[in-house]
């Protein structure tokens, strides 16, 4: 739960005071700006995400009620705002583009596997990170989603739930289905 | 759309169990009285086995890769928020007259009129299926196909028409758009109530 720092930062921030809510922005921005970099996929689209997750954030600050993370009330706000800025997107067609521009861009990896071992470990391990990348990207947003809270915020599939507004199963199930999607796509690879 | 599969396999074997235990297990989601058992299972899977090795070999992969995202700088980062604020009090969203220097008071929920609409919508469709001619064709459209759910939600097989209608009608609603699982059906719209703790929050 949140430190008494935190939860006096909030307080103060719902009785207006700018100073206290920047101390939350300060605090945060870093986790909700990576959060919505790893939904949308592009640098511009997650400044706006997070963007607009932070005004929300100022408006409903005062429906927060503690009862969970401070955290995990703003990434459920940032992941429901990111999702909703791709639904808009593939409404229009613009998700689509960008797909086939990026794999245009992106060196097809599995292309390489039959390559002669490069002797250079450095060169493997940016080779092996490149091939985690672009299989990750390949999950859907929900399982990436899901994946991402767990591994790099450490998250409980309980918070995992809360975040994304899901059941627990139904996390334990993406987890799950994420990484065997994963291993399955790295598997020659190794 | 280039994405994995994800799905969820149609059927399990003893193998996919022992390695979604073996899941919850690296995730800290079982007790230590169970990892022993799996460990002994583990032994005996060598499918399952691989697994645990690529989730073992795989852990800090995706912290790298996060820590690696450039960050807007947080002068810039706290300008773009309390401009957007500025903007947002400016356009008059907020009845409440609230600025930058108030305390935030979040507009009141406009969810259970768009939600009665909505219903109503709902209602009719339901009355029109009920007096089709039985047994004739059913030339009814596809987005004027309305279900409602025992939880109180609404699905609904549509196009985006009927997307943009239900978000002018239900400003609050999370609308969640699903492909459907038969490649010849239209995606599946999900309309559910806003969580009680994001009340009021455009999404």
């Amino acid at each position: 739960m949140d430190t008494t720092e935190v939860k006096q930062w909030i307080t103060d921030a719902k009785k207006g005071d700018e100073l206290a809510f920047d101390s939350l922005v300060r605090e945060y921005y870093d986790r909700i700006y990576r959060l919505a970099q790893n939904i949308v996929k592009n640098e511009e689209d997650a400044k706006e995400v997070a963007q607009q997750a932070w005004l929300k954030i100022w408006k409903k600050l005062d429906t927060f009620k503690g009862q969970s993370a401070f955290y995990t009330w703003a990434y459920r706000i940032t992941s429901f705002t990111a999702m909703d800025l791709l639904r808009k997107r593939k409404r229009k067609a613009e998700v689509q583009y960008l797909d086939e521009l990026e794999a245009e861009q992106t060196p097809d990896i599995r292309f390489n596997r039959g390559e002669a071992p490069r002797p250079d470990k450095a060169f493997r391990n940016a080779e092996i990170r490149e091939a985690f990348n672009a299989a990750l990207d390949k999950l859907s947003e929900t399982h990436r989603t899901a994946l991402y809270l767990r591994e790099v915020d450490g998250l409980s599939y309980e918070e995992i739930a809360d975040v994304m507004d899901c059941a627990k199963g139904t996390v334990m199930s993406r987890i799950f289905n994420a990484r065997k999607a994963m291993q399955e796509y790295l598997k020659d690879f190794r | 759309m280039n994405t994995i599969s994800t799905g969820p396999n149609s059927s399990s074997s003893p193998s996919d169990e022992l390695q979604l235990k073996l899941c919850q297990l690296f995730d800290g989601e079982l007790s230590s009285s169970e990892a022993d058992a799996l460990h002994a299972a583990l032994a005996h899977d060598p499918e399952a086995k691989v697994f645990d090795d690529y989730m073992q070999s795989s852990q800090g992969l995706f912290s790298k890769r996060t820590a690696a995202v450039p960050v807007p700088s947080m002068d810039e980062a706290l300008l773009s928020i309390h401009r957007a604020i500025r903007e947002d009090a400016a356009a008059g969203s907020e009845p409440s007259g609230k600025t930058t220097n108030t305390k935030p008071a979040g507009k009141k929920i406009a969810f259970p009129l768009g939600f009665a609409i909505a219903a109503a919508a709902a209602i009719a469709a339901l009355m029109a299926i009920a007096f089709l001619p039985k047994g004739g064709p059913t030339e009814m459209a596809d987005d004027q196909f309305f279900a409602v759910n025992t939880a109180g939600a609404i699905t609904t097989e549509a196009n985006e028409s009927i997307v943009e209608s239900i978000e002018t009608d239900i400003p609050n609603a999370i609308i969640s758009v699903f492909d459907s699982p038969e490649e010849e059906m239209i995606p599946v719209i999900w309309i559910s109530e806003m969580p009680a703790d994001l009340e009021g929050v455009e999404l």
